[in-house]
């Protein structure tokens, strides 16, 4: 399933947050979306999901405008991924993964077992349906973020969207859920995802795009796109970046200087 | 499922002791009613309910006691029971849709709204229709208004929830007060004060009917949507990500509700801390998923609506209104819920 920004510009009043973007993925791709924070990447998922209207261009999805979708139709096509999880109320990790089903159920309908048993096959997918009656705000950041990921799987999305995946988690739980991330990518679905690490954009996506000003100034491969000119316009840090081997696989890792 | 199972048996008993509060009310009260005479009679008319009049039980009873079991105590205690099953969905209702555990109908100012329309329509003179629909308008007004505030606000929301909406609350106070010092003290004063009350202590099977058509328009579509007002628990974005259009499921969620307040109002007056305690407790027993709140909340509503109410029956030699009584309950849970953040998230 394709989806594909055209001349894309946005803003708020005055001034350009999004400035005529051109983008397009397919399935399979992993791309890690780079750039200081307000250079506009929050803005442009919002516009990618539908959720703000572009003052210019637009945003198609699997051939359709992304805006004439109801939004019912639109959670077949993409699904979202917030940075963080922050419901009124201590739903378990079960009642926050059947939430992704509601879509393919009628106005009134309340899940029932189908819906159960493919929630259940998705947490156990993702190797958590131990947590399935655990309340989701008791369990880790890390658990949760992969409970987000698996609400998105019941939703029958082949697009996800996510907003910076790996922010709040530690060392190991940052590792678990972009090597998910990039699995994701593997099978087939398309992932889109915004990081500040550009270690994660090596290490897990198979494309990369630098963001800057409202504007896309690279995209492509992690090896060819993210070099130390990049990342020194990008960040303005003057930045190494070496190839390490580890058992006779090649590793980039930058360092700033 | 282990979880399911001790949902299942919690609602058991919350059902039946719906039923046996309901019963038990029948016998309390200052004139004494045999127990085989309370439940002849309720039998007889409920016989002459479905049967249209055609069939009826042997009379085997006074007509002292039928005139006291089926005239006051059945209206009354249908009254409680519909009260106290709406002031805890609605306020369920408002607390996901709002996304915070410490609003209710009174906390927003959605009771005293509509009890100010209430007491305007009457100095006005219209029509018992009119009176309803002003009070809802007003009622609706008032949540908005609160609901406004809070959004421009700069503190945190449901904070800043609460205190708009006791703002609001307090501004409608002193508008049906001052309806009140303008009210003519012969006819309107007493109307306005007698409706405002906060007491089921005369109510008659009139307002019971009155009451349940808008109560049961606004419960329907929330029971139908219940799985749904999970979605508004999450963030909007997420919501509508999922599939939610969530605008019209909130618009539709704050009309059944605060319809359902109102139409309380209309019959008990305003009866604080129902509809924050209920759901607080129902979340305890039953978790947070609104498929099981909606109707725990019903029932465990109208079990303590129809319980207090007995208490205010037989406590003292004159009758206690019943807002003094929920409060003694709710006040403390209030606090509680402050002191332990609020956050509704014991799960």
């Amino acid at each position: 399933m394709k989806i594909e920004a055209s001349s894309l510009s946005f803003s708020y009043g005055m001034g350009k947050v999004l400035d005529s973007i051109s983008f397009s993925a397919q399935d399979g791709q992993a791309i890690a979306v780079l750039g200081p924070n307000g250079v506009g990447k929050t803005t442009f998922f919002r516009c990618l999901l539908g959720f703000l209207k572009p003052s210019e261009g637009s945003v198609i999805v699997d051939g359709r405008n992304v805006n004439d979708y109801t939004r019912r139709e639109l959670a077949h096509k993409l699904a979202y991924i917030p940075q963080s999880y922050s419901p009124a109320f201590n739903h378990t990790v079960l009642d926050s993964v059947l939430m992704g089903t509601t879509a393919s159920m009628g106005l009134f309908q309340s899940p029932g077992k189908p819906q159960i048993d493919r929630a259940m096959a998705a947490l156990d997918s993702l190797g958590i349906g131990k947590l399935a009656h655990r309340p989701s705000l008791k369990i880790s950041g890390g658990e949760r973020q992969l409970m987000l990921i698996a609400r998105a799987l019941v939703q029958d999305a082949r697009i996800l969207i996510m907003d910076e995946p790996a922010a709040n988690l530690d060392f190991g739980n940052s590792f678990h859920v972009s090597s998910r991330i990039r699995n994701l990518a593997n099978k087939g679905y398309t992932v889109i995802f915004s990081t500040h690490d550009p270690g994660q954009a090596y290490r897990y996506a198979n494309r990369v795009v630098c963001m800057q000003g409202g504007r896309i100034i690279g995209d492509g491969k992690a090896d060819e796109v993210l070099d130390e000119a990049m990342l020194n316009s990008l960040y303005g840090v003057k930045t190494a970046v070496r190839s390490i081997e580890v058992n006779g696989r090649s590793y980039k890792v930058c360092l700033p200087i | 499922m282990k979880g399911r199972e001790k949902y299942r048996l919690r609602f058991i008993i919350l059902a039946l002791s719906a039923v046996a509060i309901f019963l038990l009310s029948f016998f309390l009260g200052r004139y004494k009613v045999g127990f085989s005479a309370v439940i002849k009679i309720l039998l007889d008319r409920l016989l002459r309910l479905i049967s249209l009049d055609s069939w009826s039980m042997q009379q085997s009873w006074t007509a002292a006691e039928a005139s006291v079991v089926a005239s006051i105590r059945l209206p009354r205690i249908g009254c409680a029971a519909l009260v106290g099953c709406a002031l805890s969905v609605a306020g369920a209702c408002y607390q996901g849709m709002f996304r915070n555990p410490m609003v209710s109908p009174d906390i927003l100012g959605a009771s005293t709204g509509s009890g100010f329309g209430a007491a305007l329509s009457i100095l006005l003179g219209f029509s018992y229709a009119a009176t309803a629909v002003t009070s809802f308008a007003s009622g609706l007004a008032a949540v908005l208004v609160a609901w406004l505030i809070s959004r421009k606000s700069r503190m945190q929301t449901s904070v800043a929830m609460v205190l708009s909406g006791v703002m609001v609350g307090s501004l409608f106070q002193s508008g049906t007060s001052f309806i009140k010092l303008v009210a003519d003290t012969e006819s309107q004063l007493p109307a306005i004060t007698y409706y405002l009350m906060g007491s089921l202590s005369s109510v008659k099977a009139i307002d019971f009917r009155l009451a349940v058509v808008p109560i049961l328009i606004g419960f329907v579509p929330l029971f139908l949507l219940r799985w749904r007002i999970n979605l508004l628990t999450v963030s909007e974005a997420e919501a509508r990500s999922m599939g939610v259009e969530t605008g019209r499921l909130r618009f539709i969620v704050i009309m059944c509700a605060t319809l359902m307040t109102s139409a309380s109002v209309s019959i008990s007056g305003m009866i604080g801390w129902v509809g924050l305690v209920i759901p607080h407790f129902c979340r305890i027993l039953f978790g947070n998923d609104y498929r099981r709140l909606i109707p725990s909340c019903a029932l465990l509503g109208a079990s303590f609506l129809m319980l207090v109410d007995d208490l205010a029956r037989i406590v003292a030699t004159s009758e206690i209104p019943l807002g003094i009584l929920t409060s003694f309950v709710g006040a403390p849970v209030f606090i509680l819920m402050i002191l332990r953040g609020g956050s509704g998230h014991e799960d």
